[in-house]
């Protein structure tokens, strides 16, 4: 029971936000493999988390990719998409599941068929093992070969390949600490050490990118505004703000009984999805209202950050040691 | 020599109504007009026109203007001797700043908006066709029309005179009067040049009710500078609410058969108004609403229209997000107040507690809600259940689909259950709907929805609504 909320969990929710929108064109010739890696994004709020945080230059990111699955085939011959999402170890049919991102993009290894199936198969049989299905959420983002009790998306994926005697497909990024990852550190209380990076894969010489897509339905500038409100998010971090844990009553909280750290997590979510939901609901009313029209950039991202600052006590506190720390 | 137009239409014209209204829109303005309708309109009927309006209206404005420049002050806080700058403080900021270091003070030139009081005037004329239903003494209906109209205006406020004029076209008039009392809302679009004492600029072109295409947000219009940053707004002069007005017709056959001998065949149409609010978890439903029943079958020949209004405020007191998952508790009071004319008039309270669960899955959104409410007569009387009161719950399940970026469909399949009904009489209803929507113009919404009774309270009809989100 417990694992079930980590569906709830501020890390692993990118792949899980499905956007209400027309089902999109998909790829004519979506001829998969077993054992092929997909790199996605949903262009939500925590893809661009994930995207953003800890890189050197916010704004200029190595890659939009957040998150990976491997394809692997079910019991019943059935091509499925599994990896660390939900909160856990999970599967999903294929073609429903790949529709739900904003883009994707398709490695194969460049090795024997035998290995690539092999480390579908091994994919496919954790997620009958509950020792591994219902691990915990390993948030310190960093793999150790054999590590099954904590996972992550990346994680799990080089896992699978290292047993199955592939390369790993993701290496560690270089990361620089920061207010974000020093308050990440406290509430998990563990010292952050190498971060499997997801782009790294674009730098391999032992994977090739066999397909690449995006998606024709996806909304645009709700994609954009996500992005945007990570930045923001990113600023008041290094200005001295932090998110606060939401102490209000949450029925899910209450109901699943979770851990101390994923209840902190869930209640960080909270607060980022709070404040996203209250800009987000001021700018569509600013645009409905014609007041975006017609005007320049420039004024257009001081608007928007004025609305952000306008909630911005509401979700955020102010640290003054945080503050000092980073002098 | 052909009759021109106006002049033919001006001659099947009989009546002049004219009624003074005051609009109340938006905190910032009070304007108070008079208008006039040229029209046929023998207080019954439905009734189309055409005429011309002159409108003359004084505003009184306050607010603040965009232009400006006043002092702030401002503390900078330090670490320790350092001189690293942990963080300033200035007077629109509440937090404290409770480093151990040194700190500075000073003054700063703050580019704000000014506090300002004005007071204008307007003239519009306008060209417009109208389509109302009168009924007895009252005007009771909707008029819609294309504006063309000018807007002078000469105000003085705490940035010194200033006068103004502007072109704009009106989209969208409704209103309603009875006797001398009457609401207008009025949506219109326009640009124009609006000079001060030192600065003429232009206004780009923008939407805006009334109550800010002419009062306290000319004063604030984007580009109005004067020797000030170009600030749209202020955090406090964000926009809190949503609203949504709309327009609703329907036709339904409707047969409720309590018991053999109890029990009514009719053709209902109706026409509505709706009105809808909301502001963080505080939301308001209205609607205003012309119904005509005739009866059918053995109900043959027993007419009834009744004239009723539903205001329904409520309040979410939970709304919570899991992994695309919301879940939201609310409270509602709904006020219906029925006038069937001659026979009789009605007045409802209802209020409800409901439970609202939606998703969004990959193949679509799906939505679960139960709804109790507690129905009760305002005059006292019994209800057919022999009580004061009925108990209602509902259950509906809705399904939603995305067909385009701009089309929604959806389903919804809903269950009444009415309590502590007698064993005789029928107590329960199930209906399914199938809705379309179009949300493809601007902020205009187009819905239609087919309502068909699976078992129970037997109804089955169409129901069209246009509206539009603010």
């Amino acid at each position: 029971m417990k694992n079930i909320l980590a569906l709830s969990i501020f890390l692993f929710l990118s792949g899980c936000m499905m956007p209400f929108q027309p089902a999109p064109t998909m790829p004519d010739n979506l001829a998969l493999e077993e054992g092929d890696i997909i790199l996605t994004t949903s262009g939500d709020t925590v893809s661009w988390f994930f995207t953003l945080a800890v890189r050197d230059n916010q704004k200029k990111s190595v890659t939009d990719y957040s998150h990976a699955e491997m394809v692997f085939r079910n019991e019943n011959g059935q091509l499925m998409l599994g990896g660390v999402f939900g909160g856990q170890v999970n599967g999903a049919p294929l073609y429903s599941r790949l529709q739900i991102f904003h883009k994707f993009v398709v490695f194969r290894a460049n090795a024997s068929v035998e290995k690539r199936k092999k480390a579908a198969q091994i994919l496919q049989g954790w997620l009958k093992d509950r020792k591994v299905s219902e691990a915990e959420f390993d948030y310190s983002m960093s793999y150790e070969p054999g590590k099954r009790d904590q996972l992550f998306c990346a994680g799990l994926v080089n896992e699978a390949c290292r047993i199955a005697g592939l390369e790993f497909p993701f290496g560690p990024r270089e990361w620089i600490p920061n207010n974000l990852t020093a308050h990440i550190e406290e509430i998990i209380d563990t010292r952050l050490k190498s971060l499997l990076d997801v782009g790294t894969i674009f730098n391999s010489q032992d994977y090739k990118i066999v397909l690449q897509w995006e998606n024709d339905q996806a909304d645009n500038m709700r994609i954009e505004l996500s992005k945007k409100i990570v930045l923001y998010l990113l600023d008041q971090y290094h200005q001295g703000w932090r998110l606060k844990l939401g102490n209000e009553f949450n029925l899910f909280l209450s109901v699943f009984s979770p851990s101390k750290v994923e209840e902190q997590f869930a209640r960080l979510r909270m607060s980022l999805m709070g404040f996203q939901s209250d800009v987000f609901a001021v700018w569509n009313r600013l645009s409905r209202r014609g007041a975006l029209n017609s005007i320049e950039e420039s004024e257009l991202n001081a608007l928007f950050t004025m609305v952000c600052d306008k909630f911005r006590e509401e979700y955020f506190s102010f640290t003054d040691s945080v503050a000092v720390a980073t002098q | 020599m052909k009759e021109p137009v106006f002049n033919s239409l001006f001659s099947k014209l009989n009546h002049t109504s004219i009624f003074t209204g005051i609009i109340l829109l938006g905190s910032m303005v009070f304007v108070s007009e008079g208008f006039a309708y040229i029209g046929k309109c023998p207080f019954s009927g439905s009734n189309l026109a055409a005429g011309w309006r002159f409108n003359y209206s004084t505003s009184v404005n306050w607010g603040k203007c965009a232009n400006g420049t006043q002092q702030g002050t401002y503390k900078k806080w330090y670490k320790n001797d350092t001189k690293k700058q942990v963080c300033d403080i200035d007077q629109t900021t509440s937090r404290s700043c409770t480093s151990t270091g040194s700190s500075e003070t000073g003054t700063s030139q703050v580019s704000e908006p000014i506090q300002t009081v004005g007071v204008s005037y307007r003239m519009i004329s306008s060209l417009e066709s109208a389509i109302f239903r009168a009924k007895s003494n009252s005007l009771i209906g909707y008029v819609g029309g294309i504006y063309p109209f000018l807007v002078y205006a000469a105000y003085m406020n705490s940035c010194g005179p200033a006068y103004a004029a502007s072109s704009q076209a009106g989209v969208y008039d409704a209103g309603f009067s009875n006797g001398s009392i009457g609401v207008s809302t009025n949506l219109s679009t326009g640009s124009g040049v609006f000079s001060t004492n030192s600065t003429t600029s232009s206004v780009k072109q923008s939407t805006k009710s009334s109550a800010d295409s002419f009062g306290a947000s000319t004063i604030l219009s984007p580009g109005l500078t004067r020797g000030c940053t170009n600030s749209y707004y202020k955090p406090s002069e964000i926009p809190r609410w949503d609203l949504d007005f709309s327009l609703q017709g329907s036709v339904k056959e409707s047969e409720i058969e309590l018991t053999p001998t109890i029990g009514r065949q009719s053709d209902v149409r109706s026409v509505a108004v709706r009105f809808n609010g909301a502001r963080d978890d505080f939301f308001l439903s209205s609607r205003f609403y012309f119904s005509s029943l005739t009866g059918t079958g053995n109900s043959e020949g027993t007419d009834t229209e009744s004239i009723g209004l539903v205001l329904m405020p409520g309040y979410r007191f939970l709304n919570q997000n899991e992994n695309g998952i919301n879940l939201s508790l609310y409270g509602l009071l709904e006020l219906v107040s029925n006038d069937y004319g001659d026979e009789d008039t009605e007045t409802r309270y209802i209020p409800g507690i409901g439970l609202n669960m939606s998703a969004i899955t990959p193949i679509g959104g799906l939505q679960l809600s139960y709804l109790f409410s507690h129905d009760r007569n305002g005059d006292g009387d019994e209800e057919i259940t022999g009580e004061e009161y009925i108990n209602i719950n509902t259950i509906s399940f809705r399904y939603m689909m995305a067909l385009t970026k701009s089309l929604i469909f959806s389903t919804r399949l809903s269950y009444l259950w009415v309590m502590d009904m007698p064993d005789d009489m029928e107590n329960s209803s199930t209906d399914i709907n199938v809705d379309l929507n179009y949300y493809g113009w601007k902020n205009f919404t187009v819905g239609l929805s087919y309502e068909q009774s699976i078992d129970g309270y037997e109804t089955q009809g169409i129901n069209l609504t246009v509206g539009y989100q603010w």
